[in-house]
């Protein structure tokens, strides 16, 4: 059964304006003349047939009028189907339950989880509220609000691993409520009032006409200590060197804790490694624990940092962690001409840049090991075992044993960068064309003019990174003399001066041989002092020593998704570690009336809930309440006007 | 053949002619205006004189040839003595309740057009020496003058059509019937009534006259209400004769009354012309030199 209801119920006081047509139709009629006339048979025969008629049309415009004046009326009153139940309930309800992370707190002794207890509530308002009545469960957290039928709701009796959002949820709420055609709406909010529930997104109003019922399933924690951050102090972990875990740790709860083990355990390449310390935690406070560890073998190590305490919450107690220990890339900066000061010497700028630390530990291009000969004479290269590449700057002694180490070197996989210069001779370049390390060059001598990079391979492992403009434009890179090579069809040129092949790469057996037809220094440009020396150099020497490549990459992450949980987890050359939000880690708590007066449903000021009702109602101008009846009304009206013009034409014709 | 138009001389204020002295007045009026148009109009060629004039016919004596009028029209003319071209004019004048009826309000009475196109017509007819009688009729026949020729009796006439009077509501056509017995010699007759009475039992009493040889012209005097009901707003009737009442919109009514009305004028026309009565319809709005033209016309076929 349906009863009518009125968004305006004041405009029905305009109801009255009915009287209008009635008392036009009773003052404004017309008087009456009298005239003899000689018979009046005539005049009986005609009215005779008109005036039934008349009265009946009379009688009907006087309907239609007054019909349109209430129709009017209806209309700003705005009213709607209200649909009431057999069962007589007419309330739409909507039971919340709160399946953050934090849900999973439980007291010390051993009564029900938050989430036990809230499922608790959940059954007993279904119970309550029987079987026709109108009502929604759904699960809630930071991804938003889940609605389920019955028996799939209460067929989980787990908690989830995402965070707490009270206006995700209360949104949904509110969006369900806009599409019901019931008059009452009521949201049973099943949760532990975690403040932070609060802080993500803004909490809309539920409406005027809806209330809010919290449940609160949450509790006072006496003692609760939170893993909030876990990473190594060493933006590089090299193997063989000194590893600390640093950990931060919350004390929630309000007694200080004396001394809790904190343990790690991590699993790497080799075997485990483990480690242990007995830390104190003043009450309320962030604790910072420093742990070393050790780490002989390159590779990731991944595990989970954990207290051993027994508190309201169990998860927070342990966050996971991975570690990547690498050996240092050894780079041989060969000099091919002391300088007469140390400002002089050719790898003095290539030392320099190779030897910088990355701040960042996500900066994939770490530091190098750099070691550095002068060879302008005296014997062959030295032993080039444990070097992943070498720079070769200026030479001018080359011979063919020299040339041949240096093939082997590079068949076996090493790299070589080369950086011409003054003492470098046709002979030294044919000598190294015969080997099949490079392309014949050009020209026999470097060539003297104005050079400047007019593109380069933009797709190059080691190029990559210029496409952004942060790290400068390779263009701005010039030089007054180039040596440049007719690269063959086995080379691959990396970067064009002027349309001449600047840099050449050739792959031989599994290393590769970069030709660079300028100098490493300022001979023959400054480029040196430019911004672009520096991440070139380094990108050169990244990609030589193959810190490019696709190796073991660890990758930080927050359960973010529903069927998410907190792991380690290896995705091909990725090692991911996922962890809980932190934030939800933080119990700290409201009250239900905070949450409520948030949302404007329970406000005690009547001034303040006069005025949230009305911004409510504001907010609501040219939306339409499910039920509404005003096109109906407004095609009866027209129907009406057009039938009382229609009749009232005809009656005066 | 067309009426003359008006003159000025008959657009007079009829419902100031109360007295004898003032029907008389206004009937000379009317007939000077009648026949100075009569002059003046291409469509009549004859002079004043016409009654007393008729055809040439082989064997007339060519001493009453009117040469003037050949020399005017082309065509012989043989001039009449008076006594051959005399007429009896009787007047039949309906004066029931009805005939006082007048809705227009700007317009005169039925009973004042209708006894002043009698007035008229009784001092045309006395120009052409013709004899008048006068026969009043409502439920009885309240007064029956002779027709006769001389001026005191013409006076008489118009002194019974001065008289103001109660007017009785009809009784049928039992009058009408009463008034053909009181006229045995043959004439013209010339009723003016609204004939507000049944169709059938109006044509009977006509009937009767022309049984008696009587060459019969009808005039239906109507007021310009009863005939287009060209009111508008609510209005209460009232039956003359009766006192019954009606109310209604006449805006309403007005389509469905005037087909009535006209179905109905034209059903006596039809039933007049079966037996060879005239029948005019003259609204009390027109000018009396309607009914003179009639008069006139049917004067001249008849002689």
């Amino acid at each position: 059964m349906f009863a009518v209801s009125f968004i305006h119920v004041g405009m029905l006081a305009a109801a009255g304006a009915v009287a209008v047509p009635i008392l036009i139709h009773l003052l404004f009629r017309q008087r009456v003349r009298d005239v003899a006339i000689g018979s009046m048979r005539f005049l009986q025969q005609v009215v005779r047939e008109h005036r039934r008629r008349r009265r009946v049309r009379q009688w009907l415009l006087l309907a239609l009028r007054a019909l349109a004046v209430l129709l009017l009326v209806l209309l700003f009153a705005r009213p709607y189907w209200n649909e009431r139940r057999v069962d007589g309930s007419d309330e739409e309800v909507i039971v919340l339950v709160d399946r953050s992370a934090s849900m999973q707190a439980r007291r010390d002794d051993g009564s029900p989880t938050a989430m036990e207890r809230a499922l608790d509530e959940a059954r007993q308002e279904a119970a309550r509220l029987g079987p026709n009545a109108s009502i929604h469960f759904a699960w809630c957290d930071s991804s938003g609000a889940e609605e389920m039928p019955l028996d799939d709701f209460f067929a989980r009796k787990e908690p989830g691993w995402l965070g707490t959002d009270y206006g995700l949820a209360l949104g949904w709420a509110r969006g369900v409520f806009a599409q019901s055609s019931r008059s009452a709406h009521r949201v049973v909010l099943v949760t532990d009032l975690q403040r932070k529930g609060l802080e993500k997104s803004p909490i809309p109003p539920l409406g005027a006409d809806a209330t809010l019922d919290v449940r609160d399933v949450g509790m006072v924690v006496a003692r609760d200590l939170a893993v909030l951050q876990a990473d190594a102090v060493q933006t590089e972990i090299r193997p063989g060197e000194p590893v600390r875990l640093r950990a931060v740790v919350r004390n929630g709860g309000a007694l200080g804790i004396r001394s809790a083990q904190m343990k790690v355990a991590l699993q790497g390449p080799l075997g485990n490694v483990e480690a242990e310390q007995a830390v104190e935690f003043p009450a309320g406070g962030l604790a910072t624990v420093e742990i070393p560890l050790e780490i002989t073998t390159p590779g990731v190590y991944a595990g989970t940092v954990s207290l051993e305490v027994d508190d309201a919450l169990a998860w927070n107690n342990e966050r996971f962690v991975a570690l990547e220990a690498r050996p240092p890339d050894r780079v041989l900066l060969v000099d091919g001409q002391e300088g007469r000061s140390v400002f002089d010497s050719e790898t003095y700028f290539l030392e320099k840049a190779l030897r910088l630390r990355s701040p960042s530990p996500a900066e994939r291009v770490g530091a190098f090991e750099v070691e550095r000969i002068v060879w302008e004479s005296g014997d062959g290269f030295p032993d080039l075992t444990g070097f992943r590449a070498l720079v070769l700057t200026n030479l001018g002694r080359l011979s063919e044993k020299d040339v041949e180490r240096l093939t082997t070197y590079v068949r076996a996989g090493g790299s070589v960068i080369w950086f011409s210069g003054n003492q470098t001779t046709r002979r030294i370049l044919d000598l190294l064309a015969g080997a099949e390390l490079i392309s014949p060059p050009v020209n026999d001598e470097p060539v003297a003019g104005s050079f400047r990079v007019t593109k380069w391979q933009r797709d190059h492992a080691a190029l990559k990174i210029f496409d952004d403009p942060q790290y400068g434009d390779l263009r701005r890179l010039s030089f007054d003399k180039l040596l440049p090579l007719r690269p063959a069809e086995q080379d691959q040129t990396l970067l064009w001066m002027d349309d001449q092949a600047a840099l050449v790469e050739r792959e031989l057996g599994q290393g590769r041989f970069l030709y660079a037809g300028w100098t490493a220094d300022r001979e023959w440009s400054d480029w040196p002092r430019s911004r672009l020396y520096v991440p070139l150099v380094r990108q050169l020497a990244a990609y030589a020593t193959g810190a490019l490549a696709m190796r073991q990459q660890v990758v930080q992450e927050t359960v973010a998704r529903r069927e998410q949980k907190p792991e380690i987890e290896r995705a091909g050359n990725r090692v991911i570690v996922r962890n809980v939000d932190p934030e939800e880690a933080v119990l700290d708590r409201i009250t239900g009336e905070e949450l409520a007066a948030a949302t404007g449903a329970h406000a005690d000021n009547p001034a303040e809930r006069e005025a949230i009702a009305r911004a409510a109602l504001a907010a609501s101008v040219g939306a339409e309440r499910p039920g509404e009846v005003w096109r109906y009304l407004v095609w009866a009206l027209f129907g009406i006007l057009a039938v009382e013009l229609l009749l009232s034409s005809r009656i005066h014709n | 053949m067309k009426s003359p138009a008006a003159s000025p001389l008959t657009d007079v204020d009829l419902r100031k002619a109360a007295t004898v002295e003032d029907l008389e007045l206004v009937a000379r009026w009317v007939v000077e205006g009648f026949l100075h148009g009569i002059h003046r109009s291409p469509y009549v060629g004859f002079s004043v004189d016409f009654a007393s004039h008729r055809e040439y016919l082989p064997g007339d004596d060519l001493r009453h040839l009117n040469w003037k009028l050949y020399g005017r029209h082309d065509k012989l003319y043989i001039k009449q003595y008076d006594a051959e071209t005399n007429v009896d004019l009787n007047l039949v004048l309906d004066v029931s309740g009805s005939m006082a009826a007048n809705p227009s309000a700007g317009n005169v009475s039925k009973l004042r057009y209708a006894a002043l196109a009698c007035a008229a017509m009784t001092e045309l007819a006395a120009r052409q020496r013709d004899a008048v009688g006068l026969t009043l009729f409502a439920d009885r026949i309240v007064t029956h003058l002779r027709a006769r020729g001389t001026s005191e009796h013409r006076l008489a006439i118009l002194s019974e059509l001065a008289k103001q009077r109660t007017l009785p509501r009809a009784d049928g056509v039992r009058a009408l019937h009463e008034a053909a017995e009181l006229l045995p010699r043959r004439g013209m007759v010339v009723v003016l009534s609204d004939l507000f009475y049944d169709a059938r039992e109006l044509t009977g009493a006509l009937e009767h006259f022309r049984h008696f040889g009587h060459d019969v012209v009808v005039f239906q005097v109507l007021d310009p209400v009863e005939r287009g009901m060209g009111l508008d707003g609510a209005i209460r009737f009232t039956d003359q004769e009766t006192g019954e009442q009606l109310e209604t919109l006449a805006q309403e009514i007005r389509s469905g009354y005037r087909t009535a009305v006209e179905a109905w004028i034209e059903e006596l026309h039809q039933a007049c012309l079966a037996r060879d009565i005239d029948h005019f319809v003259m609204e009390t709005d027109q000018p009396l030199d309607r009914a003179l033209f009639e008069y006139f016309i049917r004067r001249s076929q008849l002689y």
